[in-house]
C-alpha cells in the first residue's frame, strides 16, 4: 500500500512538473508558421500603423 | 482513480484524498489540453494571449481575372496536392460562379474545417469589409504562386509558396535612375526593397541667429537654440515660466512633482499678446512642454509643418476607410477594377482601371512615384517598398529616425470644440486604443516566432515594437481620460486640451518610432537593439532619452552626477500581464552619496544598494523621471525598501526624534541645544557617521555650546560641509541669492532641499557641498543669521 502511495505521489509530482512546463511553453508559442508569414504580418502592421497615424492626425485637428 | 479510492480498506486521510483529487484533475485537464492541441494542429496550443488577427488568408486579393483559378477549397485525397500544403480535411466541392468583369469570386471559408462553403462576387482584389487597401499579398490555400515575376525595371525575381501556403517573391530592385544621389538600395530576403539615404538630409536655412536672439529678447522672451527632432539646428523664443516646486525628494533620481504651471488666464493673456510678436519673429505661436507644463513660444514651425499630411486631395480623402470603400464600389459598379495606387507624394489612394486587362502594369502600380524617392532622400530616410506576386507595389513607407519623440511643440487651440465633438473624439480614441492593443499582440506574436527560432536579435526588435505600441496605447488612454474629464465641466479649460494634444503628439512620435524600429536596417539601431552593445550616457539627458526610447540594453545614466546612483537599461521584457516593459536597474555603491553604511547596517542592508524596475515606455524617464507611485508599482529591491522606510512612497520621512523632528527637520533641531543633541544621539546615533556623531556629542556635553549657541566647528562637523567649490553656480529659486543653477534645474536639489540627500536624510547624514557664497569660516553674527536664513537664531541664546 505504501509503495503504491509513493508511486502515486511520484507520478503526481511528475505530472505537475510536466503540466507546468507545457503551460509555460504554450504561452511562448507563436501562431506564425513561416518567415514569409512574418513578412506579411510586418507589412500588415505597417499598413495599420499608417491608418492609425491618419486617425491620430484627425483627432489632433479636431481638438481645435 | 475513483475505483482505486473505493477499494481502499482504510479511510484515507484528508491530505491523501486531496492529493489524489488533484492528480485526477490534472489528468483530466491534461487530456482536455491534448484534445485541444489536436484540433488546432498544435500551432496555437492554448496560448492565453488574445488571438492576433487570423493569419490564414481567406478571401482574396488581386489575382488577374484571366489567371487560371484553381479550386480554393482543399483538394480530395485522390488528386495531386500542391508541393507543400498543410493537412486539410476533405471538403465538399462548391462550384465557382462566373462573376462580372472587374469582380472576382471570393470564397467563404468555414472557420473550423477550412472548407469553402460558397462564393460571392466582389470587386477584384478589394476587401471592403476589412477597410484595407485592395492589394493584399496573401495567397489563399490552393492558389497558385508564379515561379517568378518581372520587376518594373525589367529584371525577373523568383517566387515560392511556403509551408504556410503563402506566396512570397524576392525583392524587386529599383532602377538605378530612380535612386537619389548619395542613396543606395538594399534587397531584403523578406521581400522588402529599401532605398537607404544617409547624410542626405536637408535642414531649413535659418536667419541670422544674432538678429533672432535680439528680437526675441526685445519682446521679453527667452531665446533657445537647440537641435530639433530631425537633427536640424533650430531656435525658438519662449515666454512665461514653469517652476519645479521645492518638495524634498527621496527618490534616487529627480522627479518633477508639484510643478507650478502658468494659469489658464496667464496662457490666454500671453496668447493674445504673443500672436503678433511671433509673426514678427517669423515663427508660429506654439506651446512647448517644460517641466510638464505648456509654455507659449514662438517656434517649432519646422517640426509642426512636417507633421501635417502633404497628400493629394484624393489620397487625403482616402485616409478614411469608408471613403476608400465607396470609391472601390463605385469603380466596380461602373465596370472598372479598383486598385491601390500612389499619388506623387507617395500617399496611397484607391484608383480605378477602366478597362479590364490581364497585365498587372495596367491595373496596379509597379513602382512608387519618382518624387517619393527624392522626398524620402531629403529627409535622410529609408524608403521601404514591398511588391506582391504580380509585381504590384502593396506597401511603401518612408521611415526616418527623427520624430520618434514627437514634436516638443503643440499648436495652440484655435477653437474649443463643443461637448459632443469631445465625446466623439473620446470614442475615437477608445477605438484606437483597441487597435493599438491588437497590434501590440501581433508584434509580440512575431517576437515569439523569432525567439522560438533562436533569433534573439529579431525577437528583441519586435518586443520593443510591442513596448512602443503599449506606450502609444497608454498615451491614447491618457488623452481620452482628459477629454472625458473635460466633458461636463462648466468651462472647458484650454490648458487641458493642450495637454491632450501633447499626448496625441507623443503618440505620433511612438508610431514613427514603431515604423523605424520595425522596418529600418540602420546598422547602429540593429547593433544597439539586437546586440546589447550599450554605452555610457553619464549625466547627458539627451543621450539617455534616446537610449530610453529604444530601451537600449547596456546603456547607463547617472542622473545626479558621478556621486549619485547609476541607472542601467536591461532591455525589454514581456511581463505576466502580457505587457512589454523596459527593464532597468538603479544602483548605488559605497562611496557615492548614499546613506552611511552604519545606517544601512542598522536596517539590515548593505552596499551596493539596488532595485530593479520594469517601466512602461510611456514614462518619460530621462526628462521627468518616474513618480513615487510609479516607483512603488514597477520597482522592487532593497533601494526601494529604503525609500519606503524613509520618506519614499508610503515612508515616514526619515529617522528622527519622536515628537521633535523627523528627517530634514533634525538638521536644525539636533544642534539647537545640549538637550536636543542628547535626544538626537539617543534616537539617531546608529544612523550618524562618526564625525557628525562626535559633533553632537560635544554639543551634548556642553563643550561646543557657548553663550550664543553651538560653535561653528561643531555645527559644521554635524553638517559636514566638506567639499567647497563643487557647486559651480550655486542654486536658488529665480530671484534668490545664489543665482541660477549651472545644472539642469530638475537634476539639482532645490534650495530648501539643500542639506537633504537623495534619500531624504538630514544634512548631518549626507555630504552635500555648500553653495557658493556659503560663509564657511566663522559663525554668522546674530543679525547676519537672521538676515540670511530668515530668523531662528534668537532661540539659541
Amino acid at each position: 500500500m505504501k509503495k503504491m502511495k509513493l508511486v502515486l505521489l511520484v507520478a503526481l509530482i511528475g505530472l505537475v512538473v510536466l503540466g507546468a512546463g507545457c503551460v509555460g511553453q504554450q504561452g511562448d508559442q507563436s501562431t506564425i508558421r513561416s518567415d514569409a508569414e512574418v513578412s506579411e504580418r510586418v507589412t500588415d502592421i505597417g499598413e495599420q500603423v499608417s491608418d492609425i497615424s491618419n486617425a491620430v492626425e484627425d483627432v489632433d485637428t479636431s481638438l481645435g | 482513480m475513483l475505483i482505486y479510492c473505493l477499494k481502499m480498506k482504510k479511510p484515507m486521510k484528508h491530505a491523501q484524498l486531496a492529493l489524489i483529487l488533484v492528480f485526477g484533475m490534472i489528468l483530466s485537464l491534461s487530456s482536455v489540453s491534448v484534445a485541444q492541441e489536436g484540433t488546432n494542429g498544435g500551432t496555437n496550443g492554448g496560448t492565453s494571449e488574445p488571438a492576433p488577427s487570423e493569419p490564414v488568408p481567406a478571401p482574396a486579393p488581386i489575382e488577374p481575372v484571366s489567371q487560371p483559378a484553381p479550386a480554393t477549397e482543399p483538394l480530395p485525397a485522390a488528386e495531386p496536392k500542391p508541393a507543400i500544403q498543410p493537412v486539410t480535411p476533405i471538403c465538399r466541392e462548391v462550384p465557382r460562379p462566373q462573376c462580372p468583369i472587374g469582380e472576382e469570386a471570393v470564397p467563404s471559408i468555414d472557420g473550423s474545417s477550412g472548407c469553402v462553403t460558397g462564393y460571392t462576387c466582389q470587386a477584384a482584389g478589394f476587401t471592403p469589409d476589412q477597410g484595407e487597401f485592395p492589394v493584399k499579398p496573401l495567397t489563399p490555400p490552393g492558389k497558385t504562386c508564379p515561379a517568378s515575376v518581372t520587376c518594373s525595371e525589367g529584371s525577373s525575381v523568383a517566387c515560392r509558396l511556403d509551408s504556410a501556403g503563402i506566396c512570397g517573391c524576392d525583392a524587386c530592385p529599383v532602377s538605378a535612375e530612380r535612386i537619389p544621389q548619395g542613396c543606395r538600395q538594399e534587397l531584403d530576403p523578406a521581400g522588402f526593397t529599401r532605398v537607404v539615404c544617409e547624410g542626405t538630409q536637408q535642414c531649413p536655412q535659418l536667419p541670422d541667429i544674432r538678429d533672432a536672439k535680439a528680437m526675441c529678447e526685445q519682446k521679453g522672451g527667452r531665446f533657445n537654440e537647440f537641435f530639433d527632432s530631425r537633427g536640424c539646428r533650430v531656435h525658438d523664443c519662449s515666454f512665461g515660466q514653469s517652476f519645479v516646486a521645492t518638495t524634498p525628494q527621496v527618490v534616487p533620481f529627480a522627479t518633477t512633482e508639484n510643478v507650478l504651471c502658468p494659469s489658464q488666464e496667464e496662457i490666454r493673456k500671453m496668447k493674445i499678446e504673443l500672436f503678433d510678436s511671433c509673426k514678427s519673429l517669423g515663427q508660429p505661436l506654439t506651446f512647448k512642454a517644460e517641466n510638464g507644463c505648456r509654455i507659449p513660444a514662438c517656434g517649432g514651425g519646422g517640426e509642426i509643418s512636417q507633421e501635417g499630411p502633404r497628400c493629394s486631395a484624393v489620397a487625403e480623402s482616402h485616409r478614411n476607410p469608408e471613403a476608400r470603400d465607396q470609391t472601390a464600389q463605385a469603380c466596380s459598379s461602373s465596370g472598372g477594377r479598383p486598385f491601390k495606387n500612389f499619388d506623387p507624394q507617395g500617399c496611397p489612394f484607391v484608383d480605378c482601371a477602366r478597362e479590364h486587362t490581364d497585365t498587372p502594369s495596367q491595373f496596379c502600380p509597379q513602382d512608387v512615384p519618382p518624387d517619393s524617392y527624392d522626398s524620402c532622400g531629403m529627409k535622410g530616410g529609408e524608403l521601404v517598398i514591398k511588391r506582391d506576386q504580380n509585381g504590384c507595389v502593396v506597401f511603401s513607407q518612408c521611415v526616418t529616425k527623427d520624430g520618434y519623440k514627437g514634436s516638443r511643440y503643440v499648436k495652440p487651440i484655435e477653437e474649443i470644440p463643443d461637448e459632443t465633438q469631445l465625446l466623439q473624439l473620446a470614442f475615437k480614441l477608445e477605438s484606437l486604443k483597441i487597435q493599438l492593443n491588437d497590434l501590440k499582440n501581433q508584434a509580440l506574436d512575431i517576437a515569439r516566432y523569432w525567439k522560438s527560432h533562436g533569433e534573439e536579435g529579431d525577437a528583441n526588435r519586435f518586443e520593443l515594437v510591442a513596448a512602443k505600441f503599449d506606450a502609444a496605447q497608454t498615451r491614447v488612454d491618457e488623452a481620452k481620460s482628459i477629454l472625458r474629464e473635460i466633458v461636463g465641466r462648466e468651462q472647458i479649460n484650454e490648458n487641458d486640451l493642450l495637454e491632450a494634444r501633447e499626448e496625441i503628439g507623443k503618440v505620433k512620435g511612438d508610431l514613427k518610432g514603431i515604423l523605424y524600429i520595425m522596418l529600418s536596417t540602420d546598422e547602429n539601431l540593429k547593433a544597439e537593439i539586437e546586440d546589447d552593445r550599450g554605452g555610457e550616457c553619464k549625466e547627458n539627458t539627451e543621450c539617455f532619452d534616446e537610449a530610453w526610447q529604444f530601451c537600449k540594453s547596456g546603456f547607463t545614466f547617472e542622473p545626479e552626477g558621478s556621486r549619485g546612483p547609476i541607472v542601467t537599461l536591461k532591455g525589454t521584457e514581456e511581463v505576466a500581464s502580457g505587457d512589454v516593459r523596459c527593464v532597468l536597474e538603479a544602483s548605488i555603491t559605497e562611496g557615492r552619496d548614499g546613506p552611511p553604511p552604519e545606517m544601512l547596517r542598522q536596517l539590515g542592508l548593505s552596499y551596493p544598494l539596488s532595485m530593479e524596475c520594469k517601466f512602461p515606455l510611456a514614462i518619460d524617464f530621462a526628462r521627468e523621471g518616474p513618480s513615487q507611485e510609479q516607483l512603488k508599482t514597477y520597482c522592487s529591491g532593497p533601494m526601494l525598501e529604503l525609500m519606503e522606510k524613509f520618506g519614499g512612497p508610503g515612508g515616514n520621512g526619515g529617522p528622527g526624534v519622536p515628537g521633535k523632528c523627523s528627517g530634514d527637520e533634525c538638521r536644525n533641531y539636533c544642534p539647537s541645544s545640549a538637550e536636543a543633541a542628547k535626544e538626537c544621539l539617543e534616537h539617531l546615533g546608529p544612523y550618524l557617521p562618526p564625525e557628525a556623531k562626535s559633533g553632537l556629542e560635544r554639543i551634548a556635553s556642553g563643550q561646543g555650546f557657548g553663550p550664543v549657541g553651538p560653535s561653528p566647528e561643531d555645527i559644521q562637523r554635524f553638517n559636514r560641509f566638506e567639499r567647497p567649490g563643487e557647486f559651480e553656480g550655486g542654486f536658488q529659486q529665480p530671484g534668490g541669492e545664489f543665482g541660477q543653477p549651472s545644472f539642469p534645474q530638475q537634476r539639482f536639489p532645490p534650495p530648501d532641499q539643500f542639506g537633504q540627500g537623495e534619500f531624504g536624510q538630514p544634512q548631518g547624514f549626507q555630504q552635500f557641498p555648500p553653495p557658493q557664497g556659503f560663509q564657511e569660516p566663522g559663525f554668522p553674527q546674530p543679525g547676519e543669521f537672521e538676515e540670511e536664513f530668515g530668523g531662528g537664531f534668537e532661540e539659541f541664546r
